[in-house]
């Protein structure tokens, strides 16, 4: 495996090349499923400690949505909470040792930014119509250049920031492994663990925000004309 | 940092298929489970209310019906504390009548005792009096009283009205026709022949016809004498005045 910046793909079908990163996402899509298949098969009115634990988790997500928008949780639930299910594990999966981030690939980290963009526009649309796009040339239209650009350099900031932050996480932690040796990098994997959280939660949060944003842009009540 | 556009490709496609299998796995059974919860605990609640009123209603039937129980009971109450009053008021006006006609009785009874016991004190008083008079005549009864007292019997006698003369005439005229009137003289000593007539003169003039006569000697008189005809008598004797002054109180 190639501990640099690059990641080694892994194998090719046809022109495409398939990467470690897509490979490891399978891994999580895989085990979260399981997992989830497992956790909710026997579901009850009265939950056992396990499906407390899972209901917890789905409650608090939904209710850190409601948060933000309150009216269309349960519409942002399967999006916002797989980002911040997919994300913490993505992140953390570089602290378990031969394993990689996928997020330290700048591709993965783009990807999820163009699902961020897109999804906004479609919220957007969906819940207000053609209508949607008036807010880009609100409050005048001279702003609409400027609204323009800062679609595309939020969506751009937010695979940068992603990807730059785990992937220097990673490096500090191997140049560290290099120059000192076996254990020294522990408070950086700490650190790790830690930064890993914060950027899933930061993430989620960041595009929360812009969806729930555009959702919000028109009234309810012009959006239904 | 390069950027792999199939890997971009991959991945935009691995998270919308991770999308769909988390919302197929997990966000829907938790969230249908949760419902359901709730669903239940608004039904429980539901059913909580409604047993609430239930009993709210079962409570404020109870209270209705308490207070109607306290209203009969305080009616019942009132009626039975008038009716008693009355029975008491009955009672006690029956009892102070029976108390007034029982005082009346015991008053009546120890003026009657009061009387019968000052009757018998006057009768033995007087049986006393008339006793110790009898005891101090005794010895002062004579022939020469005897005399004065027929003396004084015939001057009143003599002074009699004519009602009283003709009741003696009714009196001594029951007896068989053609029979004459039949005196008994008694006295305590034997009369002499001058009062004999005497007596016998006043008679004949109160009764205005003839009449048998006689004599005879009765000490128990101590003084006196005592003329007696059929049924009936009279005379002046200190033995007769003495008893009837014993028996005046009856009379």
């Amino acid at each position: 495996m190639n501990e640099g910046i690059g990641t080694p793909v892994w194998f090719q079908i046809g022109p495409v090349a398939v990467h470690e990163t897509v490979v490891a996402t399978w891994g999580i899509m895989l085990v979260l499923t399981l997992v989830c298949a497992l956790s909710t098969r026997k579901m009850s009115i009265q939950p056992g400690k396990w499906q407390t634990i899972v209901e917890g988790i789905v409650l608090a997500l939904e209710n850190t949505i409601a948060n933000a928008d309150p009216v269309n949780a349960r519409k942002l639930l399967p999006l916002i909470g797989t980002f911040w299910i997919f994300l913490p594990i993505a992140n953390l999966l570089g602290v378990v040792p031969g394993f990689h981030s996928p997020t330290r690939d700048l591709s993965v980290t783009t990807a999820l930014a163009l699902i961020v963009f897109v999804s906004v526009h479609l919220y957007g649309l969906r819940q207000s119509g053609m209508a949607y796009f008036r807010h880009y040339i609100k409050p005048s239209p001279i702003l609409l250049p400027f609204h323009i650009i800062s679609e595309f350099t939020r969506t751009i900031a937010l695979a940068i920031r992603l990807f730059g932050n785990i992937m220097s996480l990673e490096m500090a932690a191997l140049l560290i492994l290099l120059v000192a040796g076996f254990l020294a990098p522990v408070p950086i994997l700490m650190l790790h663990i830690i930064e890993a959280l914060v950027q899933a939660y930061i993430f989620g949060m960041l595009a929360l925000i812009y969806v729930a944003g555009a959702m919000q842009q028109v009234p309810a009540s012009s959006s239904q004309t | 940092m390069e950027l792999d556009w199939s890997t971009v490709v991959l991945e935009i496609i691995n998270f919308i298929i991770l999308i769909w299998l988390l919302k197929r796995f997990l966000y829907r059974p938790v969230l249908n489970v949760v419902e359901k919860r709730q669903a239940s605990v608004r039904e429980s609640l539901q059913q909580a209310e409604d047993t609430q009123k239930q009993a709210e209603a079962l409570q404020q039937q109870y209270q209705d019906r308490l207070k109607t129980w306290e209203q009969e009971k305080s009616e019942a109450r009132r009626e039975f504390e008038e009716a008693l009053n009355q029975d008491r008021a009955r009672k006690l006006e029956t009892l102070q009548s029976e108390l007034a006609r029982e005082a009346d009785k015991a008053k009546a009874a120890a003026e009657n005792q009061n009387r019968q016991w000052r009757r018998e004190v006057t009768e033995q008083a007087l049986q006393q009096g008339s006793g110790f008079a009898a005891a101090l005549m005794k010895p002062l009864a004579d022939q020469h009283l005897e005399e004065k007292l027929i003396h004084l019997f015939c001057e009143t006698m003599d002074q009699w009205p004519p009602s009283t003369l003709e009741e003696l005439r009714n009196a001594v005229n029951h007896r068989p026709p053609n029979v004459p009137i039949q005196f008994e003289i008694s006295s305590a000593f034997e009369l002499s022949t001058d009062i004999r007539e005497r007596l016998l003169s006043i008679l004949v003039k109160a009764l205005g016809e003839q009449c048998e006569t006689s004599f005879a000697v009765d000490e128990s008189l101590l003084a006196g004498i005592r003329i007696a005809s059929g049924g009936w008598s009279l005379g002046l004797n200190l033995a007769d005045e003495l008893r009837g002054f014993a028996e005046a109180h009856h009379e």
